[in-house]
């Protein structure tokens, strides 16, 4: 096994504050591996500052033995490394369908391509539904983006991500606000992703049965440290876990 | 990062459904019907009409260019005048001092245009919002400010006069037929741009520019790309008004002028390819009966402009294709 994203020393002030303090982990390519912590323990800003959104006071990320910190957020989405937003993020006054196109070409590189009328692109058209299809958004492909119901949008949110044909895909609180049906078929879509493409996952959540259900390694973040990690079985037996994190969520 | 738009709400501005507009080969073939009538204008309208015409004609290419950023960039720019007025000046500079042919000066128009925006875009694109509209706005001022004070160049505020384009055009009806023929590919060039690759993610980074990013894409390139093209197409609007008038003066680069394809957007609306044209024949149709008429005709612009933006914030185009608030079906 070989890392595909290897985290040193990673911190990021706000001030007084620091969010993320002395962060280390490597993932594994082709695993899926969970960040879980309370609220505020700074998951969503370790995500930011891996993506490339914000820019860390100290410390490297490196990408498929690159180092990525410091980089511009299209670069690093570029080179293979795309998140969804915990906060949905799409694309209020487009098509469904649409959306999935303007992903799918940027990753073709055919952003300043004028000359071609989208709509007659056959090829695209069908690579789009199929991932509506498999996000179960297929019968929303002509509904404007901003109209669709909050779990179809979550769904809309990481078919977006998953269309640019990323190597490790962040998915910071997945199935927030998504019922359990559509928290089952994100959850199954990724483990399948995570198989057949040999897509690395690394995800933070809140819903516990997620967590232990799918990954296989685990990365327990409090106040803005790590302060465990293991497969599912070692975490669950952590006292240091149990007291901070599961003791809270109880 | 420039824009960060702040987003009507959703449910509000746009019908559940995609647009319901006419089905795309009626809209064409009833294009086609306006262009041919427009062509066989000489044949049935006076000179004074023509001249109306050659004039609207010039203004929809500028609008068009200029929603090119407001609706499908998200971007709004109170310095298009800046390159109208650039490529109303290639021409009439170069009659005066480097008496180039005529045509040469019409093709460099717009790439001049074009470099112009190329610059300020870089500079104007890297504020946010409500400061970008501001610096385009103070570029603006600043090509105005030089257009007039470099007397001995440009004529300063009396602008440049004369007979600047060649006799073939100077007959009435070809210079009304060379405009309408490039106003036409222009609007198709434009038309193009929008329902391309880049048209649709220009749209997405008028969305949400930060989630356009983290797909990949490089948006101050895109938002630049696209202030150039706008520019471009402006130049280019503004060498056919040098056509149309024979003329240019400081006035046309001024951020007043700015102001008029923007407000031919709103008019027409800014979310369709043809609102901005609908909108500069309305406006500019209504202004030439108004000033007619009355003293105060922008003290009733600017009623009719509020009623559009608080009733109808999608334009009369976006309007009809919601459905008229009196159609059976329609949106209230």
């Amino acid at each position: 096994m070989s890392a595909i994203l290897e985290v040193r020393d990673l911190s990021r002030q706000f001030g007084g504050f620091r969010a993320v303090g002395d962060v280390g982990f490597s993932v594994e390519k082709g695993s899926i591996h969970a960040v879980i912590g309370p609220n505020g323990a700074g998951k969503t800003t370790l995500f930011r500052l891996l993506t490339g959104v914000l820019k860390p006071t100290t410390g490297t990320v490196r990408f498929k033995g690159q180092v990525i910190s410091g980089r511009k957020p299209n670069v690093i989405a570029r080179a293979g490394l795309v998140q969804t937003f915990q906060i949905t993020n799409i694309f209020p006054r487009l098509g469904t369908l649409e959306s999935v196109e303007a992903a799918i070409m940027v990753r073709r590189r055919r952003t300043y391509d004028f000359a071609s009328f989208l709509h007659s692109s056959a090829k695209v058209r069908a690579e789009a539904m199929d991932w509506l299809d498999r996000v179960g958004l297929a019968d929303s492909a002509d509904a404007v983006a901003g109209t669709l119901s909050h779990g179809d949008q979550r769904a809309l949110e990481v078919a977006l991500a998953l269309s640019t044909k990323p190597e490790l895909l962040l998915l910071d609180e997945p199935t927030a606000g998504m019922s359990p049906w559509e928290t089952e078929r994100t959850v199954s879509l990724v483990q399948e992703l995570a198989r057949t493409e040999r897509l690395t996952v690394l995800f933070s959540e809140h819903d516990t049965d997620v967590v232990f259900g799918i990954s296989d390694r685990i990365t327990v973040m409090h106040r803005g440290q790590v302060i465990a990690e293991g497969t599912p079985g070692e975490v669950r037996n952590n006292a240091e876990v149990s007291a901070v994190y599961l003791g809270e969520e109880a | 990062m420039a824009a960060q738009p702040a987003l009507p709400p959703v449910a509000d501005q746009i019908s559940r459904k995609r647009d319901q507009g006419l089905h795309p080969a009626v809209l064409a073939a009833g294009l086609a019907v306006i262009v041919l009538m427009l062509a066989a204008g000489p044949d049935y309208l006076g000179q004074s009409a023509l001249l109306e015409l050659e004039l609207i004609l010039g203004l929809a290419v500028f609008a068009a260019a200029t929603n090119l950023l407001l609706g499908y960039g998200g971007l709004v720019s109170f310095g298009q005048a800046t390159f109208y007025g650039i490529g109303a000046y290639a021409i009439a500079l170069n009659w005066m001092h480097w008496k180039l042919p005529f045509w040469l000066a019409f093709s460099a128009a717009p790439f001049a245009a074009a470099l112009a925006a190329f610059f300020v875009g870089l500079i104007a694109l890297r504020a946010r919002k409500l400061y970008f509209a501001l610096l385009t706005l103070a570029f603006s001022q600043l090509f105005y400010v030089v257009a007039e004070q470099q007397y001995h160049f440009t004529g300063g505020a009396n602008g440049i006069f004369g007979k600047m384009i060649p006799p073939a055009l100077a007959v009435p009806q070809n210079g009304y037929w060379f405009i309408l023929g490039v106003a036409v590919v222009a609007l198709l060039a434009l038309w193009k741009i929008t329902v391309s690759p880049f048209g649709l993610l220009l749209r997405a980074t008028r969305e949400r520019p930060e989630r356009a990013e983290s797909l990949g894409l490089n948006v101050f390139g895109h938002q630049l790309m696209a202030f150039v093209l706008s520019g471009f197409f402006c130049g280019l609007a503004g060498a056919l008004y040098a056509v149309y008038n024979q003329n240019a003066y400081p006035e046309l680069l001024d951020w007043v002028k700015s102001g008029d394809p923007v407000m031919m957007s709103v008019i027409g609306g800014m979310y369709s390819f043809l609102g901005p044209v609908v909108g500069a024949f309305i406006y500019e149709i209504a202004r030439q009966f108004l000033v007619g008429t009355t003293r105060d005709w922008q003290l009733i612009l600017g009623v009719v402009l509020l009623v559009i933006i608080l009733f109808m914030p999608d334009g009369l185009i976006g309007q009809f294709k919601h459905g008229l608030p009196w159609r059976k079906g329609g949106r209230k």
